[in-house]
């Protein structure tokens, strides 16, 4: 399975990549939403793990610019987030056709993978 | 309300958001990090005293994440900030969802956990609100069950307009005194050289909060050297 991480955190970034990797998928990562973007636009991905609260281009602006270009329905995002975003915030996101799930940060790691394994599979 | 003191509540919420955010965002790689050194799949299997320091870092870490969201979370109900969103959902998927995500801590410390349902039950409620009162009394019991030989029961059943829920354990239990003001903000505090346990004792405070915004109560039934049973109920609120 190929997997992206969008997280402005190197570390988290690292923690993913060796949890992805230890199950033997491929980890590809960036460390903003603009490079996540273009990778989104080069790459098919099985999930997308999108970090909501970052700087300049956040997980949201992500969101908007794959839902104006038509290409969100198409993806499966897990919304990965350490925000104090609302259960009515995530909700309204989750209705959107690509958004599949939402994981608050910090998660145990075997619910991590579970989870992405769950999306990629679906 | 002024203009001034609405653009300085606004300030003040989203400053509390902003701490959110950043005092959870470091404790991500601390917390996934000493899980995954545990993973023998992952890293190369530790030493026991290798292993033995990873899991004390991961416990301590554990703990800090939750004083950290408790804070901020008693700070967000004393200021009528915390919101509370309902929707439909199934009571018995989100028991299952609790005990997967205390599963690695009931596992570590060899707990017997037993679930009981009476049958699947829809309510319309706050779902994540709820979620975090379940693992709040189930993270207690599990402080509290004596190791190696720990039991813990979690349930619910319908009772009118409400549901029931009950975390039983079979830890050393508490006297009277100690019930009177487990539920009170300040109780460590108050209890001063005679407090038992360490923490803030916000957690049940928190789950008073959020159960009494819910429609509901919380109480406990305990006797020293006999276990505790804490009980909780929320409004089961209109269906659709």
């Amino acid at each position: 399975m190929n997997i992206l991480g969008i997280d402005d955190n190197e570390d988290i970034l690292k923690l993913l990549d060796t949890v992805i990797t230890s199950k033997g998928h491929d980890f590809v990562q960036a460390l903003n939403g603009k490079d996540g973007l273009k990778l989104i636009e080069q790459q098919d991905f099985d999930a997308i793990l999108l970090d909501l609260a970052m700087p300049e281009f956040s997980g949201l602006d992500v969101i908007e610019s794959l839902k104006k270009s038509n290409k969100l329905k198409d993806q499966k995002i897990i919304l990965f987030t350490a925000s104090s975003a609302t259960d009515k915030e995530i909700d309204r996101l989750l209705q959107y056709d690509g958004i599949m799930s939402c994981i608050r940060k910090p998660v145990d790691i075997n619910i991590l993978i579970k989870k992405i394994e769950e999306v990629a599979k679906s | 309300m002024s203009n001034s003191d609405t653009s300085t509540e606004k300030l003040k919420e989203e400053f509390l958001d902003l701490i959110t955010h950043e005092f959870q965002t470091p404790l991500v790689p601390i917390i996934g990090f000493s899980q995954a050194l545990q993973n023998p799949d992952i890293f190369d299997k530790l030493t026991e005293k290798q292993l033995d320091a990873i899991k004390i870092i991961f416990r301590n870490s554990n703990h800090l994440q939750n004083m950290i969201t408790n804070v901020l979370d008693v700070m967000k109900l004393g200021t009528d900030k915390m919101t509370f969103y309902h929707k439909e959902f199934d009571i018995n998927d989100l028991v299952t969802e609790v005990l997967d995500e205390c599963n690695y801590k009931t596992n570590e410390k060899k707990i017997q956990v037993t679930k009981k349902i009476d049958e699947d039950l829809i309510i319309n409620s706050d779902r994540l609100r709820i979620k975090q009162v379940l693992i709040n009394l189930l993270d207690n019991a599990i402080s509290f069950v004596p190791k190696d030989n720990g039991k813990i029961e979690i349930g619910f059943s319908e009772r009118e307009k409400h549901v029931l829920f009950y975390v039983k354990d079979n830890g050393q239990g508490m006297g009277k005194n100690e019930q009177f003001d487990l539920f009170k903000m300040f109780n460590q505090v108050l209890q001063g050289k005679k407090r038992k346990h360490g923490g803030l004792g916000l957690g049940l405070v928190i789950c008073r909060m959020i159960v009494e915004n819910l429609g509901g109560d919380i109480w406990v039934e305990s006797e020293l050297g006999k276990g505790s049973i804490f009980y909780c109920t929320v409004s089961k609120g209109s269906r659709k």
